[in-house]
């Protein structure tokens, strides 16, 4: 589930606040307005910016995924028909762009690369203590196994989302995230 | 339940994806399994600790100037789409692709009157770019093929819901493919503005893209 429907249910007032906005710039936006896509933009690109981060555990990468999730979405948001929320509707489309650069790149998700952690710096610097451990193992992961726990198991998305996200077997993404938290209860252990 | 079992289903278990009666044959087990119930309880220690990862992780600058740099060549654009039809669309951004599109292979590969030829803009041998020929020119073409290339895209807008989604998608994932690789060789030229090479390999790029799109405009309804 998205983090944002997730807290939703605690909280749907203020969430249905901020999603009102959001729809009212989105309407300005679609009419071709950028300053109501910028406020769109600093609404969300933390978000956008983690997730692409996260996946890809390159700084200039995901800096450069996060552009081109915004320049689709602005392309795209004639297509939007406000049926979802715009953050998860976003973030389909920012984990297509990463998936697209992992596509392109030649790389296939249910590869599996290997069965120890790569050697990799933690891609959050603000995290600390055990966080900060996780952070550096995640970004160890094999590509596969990266994927999918970063979507299962920090965004929240469902294995039959996963499969439709990135075009693998139900069965794939389950294997591929028990495999990343044996590989991470593995790096976490003293 | 011997424990290789019960370990196989255990991230099912913490992720409550069991069935009920499976649920509580492994409950069964590891009430009576130190060694078992101590594995789960290390899974849901990470667990826990990865749902509390920040979600939200600003990036080191402003992302916002590029995306509007980009943006902004197409906001006229944008704002045509609520508008009239997309044929007429079509035929203004063709002349658009003519002229802008001649002045950028033009620049690129170092002729004024140049034939506006796939061929020619993504020929693989670097071509020699004049220095007479100064940035700003280049800069106008683009923004001019750019122009063409949001009007064909606002005519493909137009013509969605008469395409199929298999096709829509194809054109899509393309369409971002090409726009990562603008991104990527636009970020070089910046940094190597007279690069000849990097300027032949932009105008190859932006005449795919617009290639693209005249055949996904010029398709006849599927739906």
């Amino acid at each position: 589930m998205d983090a944002l429907a997730s807290t939703a249910a605690i909280l749907p007032g203020a969430i249905m606040t901020v999603e009102t906005d959001r729809d009212d710039a989105v309407e300005r936006a679609r009419a071709g307005d950028l300053e109501a896509f910028e406020e769109l933009y600093r609404a969300t690109v933390g978000r956008v910016h983690g997730l692409c981060l996260r996946m890809s555990r390159d700084p200039r990468l995901a800096e450069e995924l996060t552009q081109e999730t915004y320049i689709l979405a602005w392309r795209k948001l004639s297509s939007f028909r406000g049926g979802s929320l715009f953050s998860t509707w976003l973030h389909r489309i920012a984990v297509n762009v990463v998936l697209g650069h992992f596509r392109s790149a030649g790389r296939r998700l249910d590869v599996v690369f290997g069965d120890d952690l790569e050697p990799a710096a933690p891609v959050v610097p603000a995290v600390t203590g055990l966080a900060f451990d996780l952070e550096r193992a995640i970004a160890g992961l094999p590509a596969g196994a990266r994927t999918v726990f970063v979507l299962h198991d920090v965004e929240g998305h469902t294995h039959d989302e996963i499969a439709e996200l990135t075009g693998v077997a139900v069965g794939t993404s389950k294997a591929q995230l028990s495999r990343a938290r044996a590989l991470l209860r593995k790096a976490l252990s003293p | 339940m011997r424990c290789d079992e019960v370990r196989g289903l255990l991230d099912d278990h913490a992720d409550g994806a069991l069935a009920a009666p499976a649920a509580a044959r492994v409950d069964e087990h590891l009430a009576g399994c130190r060694e078992c119930s101590a594995e789960l309880e290390e899974l849901r220690r990470l667990l826990a600790l990865a749902a509390d990862l920040p979600h939200e992780i600003a990036p080191s600058r402003d992302l916002w100037p590029p995306i509007a740099a980009r943006l902004g060549a197409s906001r006229e654009a944008v704002r045509g789409r609520l508008g009239g039809r997309w044929q007429w669309r079509l035929a203004a951004a063709a002349a658009l692709v003519v002229v802008a599109g001649s002045l950028l292979i033009a620049y690129s590969l170092g002729r004024r009157h140049a034939d506006v030829n796939l061929a020619l803009a993504r020929q693989a041998s670097p071509v020699a770019v004049p220095a007479s020929l100064g940035g700003s020119d280049f800069a106008v073409a683009e923004a001019e093929l750019v122009e063409a290339r949001d009007q064909l895209l606002a005519a493909l807008d137009d013509r969605r819901d008469s395409m199929s989604p298999d096709t829509l998608r194809v054109v899509d994932d393309n369409l971002r493919l090409i726009d990562g690789a603008i991104g990527r060789i636009s970020a070089a030229l910046d940094a190597d503005p007279l690069n000849p090479r990097l300027a032949n390999r932009l105008a190859g790029a932006y005449r795919t893209q617009i290639e693209l799109l005249q055949r996904a405009t010029a398709l006849p309804a599927e739906i």
